[in-house]
């Protein structure tokens, strides 16, 4: 039996559904539906599937593609639908009722947050509503085992296989529909003033303030990164490292001991562990940064962050919205790419995921630390922000030179909803982040590794198949073929042009690839092929060129390969232009 | 008595939808989030650039921007009570 959850957004959905499946969920695929949609168990009753599905405010949307919620409830028919409505916003909840009702699937009602109403002492007629409406309504106060058991047991009575469902069309009778919603609620509902909205205000008296808004954006903003990358991130970075060096020492002796030969062994450690490790290693990075990410999402804030910075955004034809792709960015293009499906707007959408990948992710830092410390080392902070604001700029004018080639006027469906902010619980927040941790791991992870594995074998085999040193594999061979290509821009190594291919595979493979090709540390090999120009030119070029594959191979998944082949070589041309401009100019001056 | 447009109204007044001279997608997202003719609400406050604004309306906070809400008449609801 399938049994899913529908409704507004904020109305506590996802809270009754890691309730019901006690976090017991997986992500499912189902036929018709393009996006990923969570499944969960139900621990009494083996024969139920439960569904988040995305929250929604309607089902008679105006363009039909986007609205997964709708897909799924026409092309899978669930037996039953729980439509969970928050009763401090009954009105609004009330319209996708009536919708839901029109399907003619069985609808049961899980009156959510009246812990809230009776806070603000106001009252609601419980079995009037369910006499309107003609459905089971129960009660959700903190989200009890109790109710939960009731809402499920509900749910079974209810439900019904379905044959057919009925279309909703796309009418304009939402007035006549909210005056029969004002009358209802007049007839149930009484509240007197809502205390969470009014703390709410004060709060944004602060936050959102005329002249303090954007300075204690930017605080926040700044507090953040100096934990993700400084505090935090990078001392727990460290730790993993050194035990996955310790674990890879291990692997080493005990293959020793098998006598294993040299091919399998170098597969192992070479091929297969730095793959690993380079994905583990700058995960604690994104972990900080996403847990700080989801307290601002849960809290509430985020959405006055895009209330705040909408003005600018609009300026480069983006709108308040596209602000968490971008945060996001900072971490790892994967989850940022795959936050863009919140984008209403088509045209919004196109633009932000052209920006995104000039946003420089964690995975470039120790890079530009490498770089900036033996190169830089008076200014080293200026330059990171340097780098940093280079990335953003040549993607604020990428963005622009699309917006006007698509030339006509950017859609505005910029219509954002303000929820009252409430504190970050951690069971949310844990949740928040899982889901982008999980999107990260399992998207890299994967794709990751496949390339290690093609890199490993390109660098230890010659074209005969022959196990060579890595200075004549195949790899070296096609670097030096390319090298030519790149002295322009001041590459003067075939190594370079290897780091760079690497790089391709994962950002964090390009200082490993660099350090395996010398046989010594990175720092005296970095001082022997570079020279401050190239080294310019080098930290301009990684920040710019095509995404990893992990990213390009997201971009696919959600928008099409035409779109991640389009962007993969734009990117490597715009690196390739600028690193050239910079050069030349370093050196002349 | 003289219809106003939305993006005229300052903070903290309440005022009664009038018209939408809206269309398509945009205003079908309005209608469904029960921004319709005769609705009450109140505007809470300008973002810091000036744009977009909060509103407050049946119970929750929207912001959009000043270009839509140019296209929403409005009365003001203290002059609109004279009226009676």
């Amino acid at each position: 039996m399938v049994i899913s959850l529908v409704g507004n957004q904020n109305s506590g959905k996802t809270s009754i559904f890691n309730k019901i499946t006690k976090m017991n969920q997986h992500v499912g695929n189902f036929p018709g539906v393009t996006v990923d949609i969570t499944v969960g168990k139900v621990d009494e009753y083996n024969d139920c599937e439960i569904i988040d599905l995305p929250g929604l405010y309607s089902l008679s949307t105006y363009s039909k593609d986007e609205n997964v919620t709708k897909e799924f409830l026409y092309k899978n028919k669930p037996e039953v639908v729980i439509n969970v409505i928050d009763c401090m916003n009954l009105q609004r909840g009330l319209y996708l009722t009536m919708q839901l009702k029109q399907l003619g699937i069985p609808v049961v009602m899980a009156l959510n947050m009246l812990d809230d109403l009776e806070k603000n002492n106001g009252k609601i007629d419980i079995n009037k509503l369910e006499n309107i409406l003609k459905i089971p309504i129960i009660p959700i106060t903190k989200i009890t085992d109790k109710e939960i058991k009731e809402l499920l047991k509900k749910s079974r009575e209810a439900a019904r296989k379905q044959e057919k469902i009925n279309q909703i069309t796309v009418k304009e009778n939402a007035y006549e529909e909210y005056k029969k919603i004002d009358k209802i609620c007049k007839e149930v509902l009484y509240i007197p003033k809502n205390k969470r909205e009014i703390k709410s205000y004060k709060i944004d008296k602060i936050l959102t303030n005329k002249f303090l808004g954007i300075p204690i954006f930017i605080l926040i903003m700044y507090c953040i990164f100096k934990l993700t990358f400084d505090v935090i991130g990078d001392t727990l970075s460290e730790i993993l490292q050194h035990g996955i060096d310790v674990v890879s020492n291990y692997i080493l002796i005990y293959l020793n001991k098998m006598n294993s030969g040299i091919v399998i062994e170098s597969l192992i450690i070479d091929g297969i562990l730095k793959g690993i490790g380079a994905v583990l290693s700058f995960l604690p990075i994104i972990v900080t940064l996403y847990l700080c990410l989801s307290i601002l999402e849960d809290s509430g804030y985020m959405t006055r962050i895009a209330f705040i910075m909408d003005k600018l955004f609009k300026k480069i034809g983006l709108s308040g919205r596209s602000i968490v792709p971008i945060l996001l960015g900072f971490g790892c293009s994967v989850p940022a790419i795959l936050s863009i499906r919140t984008i209403e707007s088509e045209k919004e959408k196109n633009l932000a995921l052209n920006l995104v990948p000039f946003i420089s992710c964690s995975a470039k830092i120790p890079i530009y630390g490498i770089f900036v410390q033996m190169f830089f080392k008076e200014n080293q902070a200026l330059a990171m922000l340097g780098l940093y604001l280079i990335g953003i700029l040549i993607g604020i004018v990428v963005t622009i030179c699309i917006k006007m080639k698509t030339n006509n006027k950017s859609e505005n469906l910029f219509l954002l909803e303000l929820p009252n902010y409430r504190m970050p619980s951690l069971k949310n927040t844990w949740h928040l982040m899982w889901n982008k941790i999980s999107d990260f791991l399992s998207k890299s992870f994967t794709i990751i590794f496949f390339t290690s594995m093609i890199i490993w074998f390109l660098k230890s085999f010659d074209l005969s198949l022959c196990w060579v040193t890595e200075d004549k594999s195949m790899l070296a061979m096609i670097s030096k073929k390319m090298l030519p290509l790149f002295t322009p821009i001041g590459f003067k190594d075939w190594k370079i042009i290897t780091a760079c291919i690497t790089g391709i595979s994962a950002k964090e493979s390009i200082l490993s690839t660099l350090t395996i090709l010398s046989n010594t540390n990175i720092e005296s090999i970095v001082a022997e092929i570079f020279t401050i120009e190239s080294a310019i030119s080098f930290m301009i070029f990684t920040l710019l060129y095509t995404p990893c594959i992990a990213a390009l191979g997201v971009i696919k998944k959600e928008f099409g390969i035409k779109k991640a082949i389009n962007i993969g070589i734009n990117q490597l041309f715009i690196a390739y232009i600028i690193s050239f401009i910079t050069f030349n100019l370093v050196t002349v001056f | 008595m003289k219809e106003l447009e939305l993006s005229k109204l300052k903070p903290d007044e309440k005022a009664i939808i009038k018209e939408i001279n809206l269309q398509g997608k945009l205003k079908y997202r309005l209608l469904e989030l029960g921004i319709v003719e005769n609705t009450e609400l109140k505007l809470i406050k300008y973002a810091p650039l000036g744009d977009p604004i909060q509103i407050s309306i049946r119970g929750y906070n929207l912001a959009m921007r000043k270009e839509t809400a140019k296209k929403i008449k409005i009365e003001k609801l203290d002059e609109w009570r004279k009226q009676w």
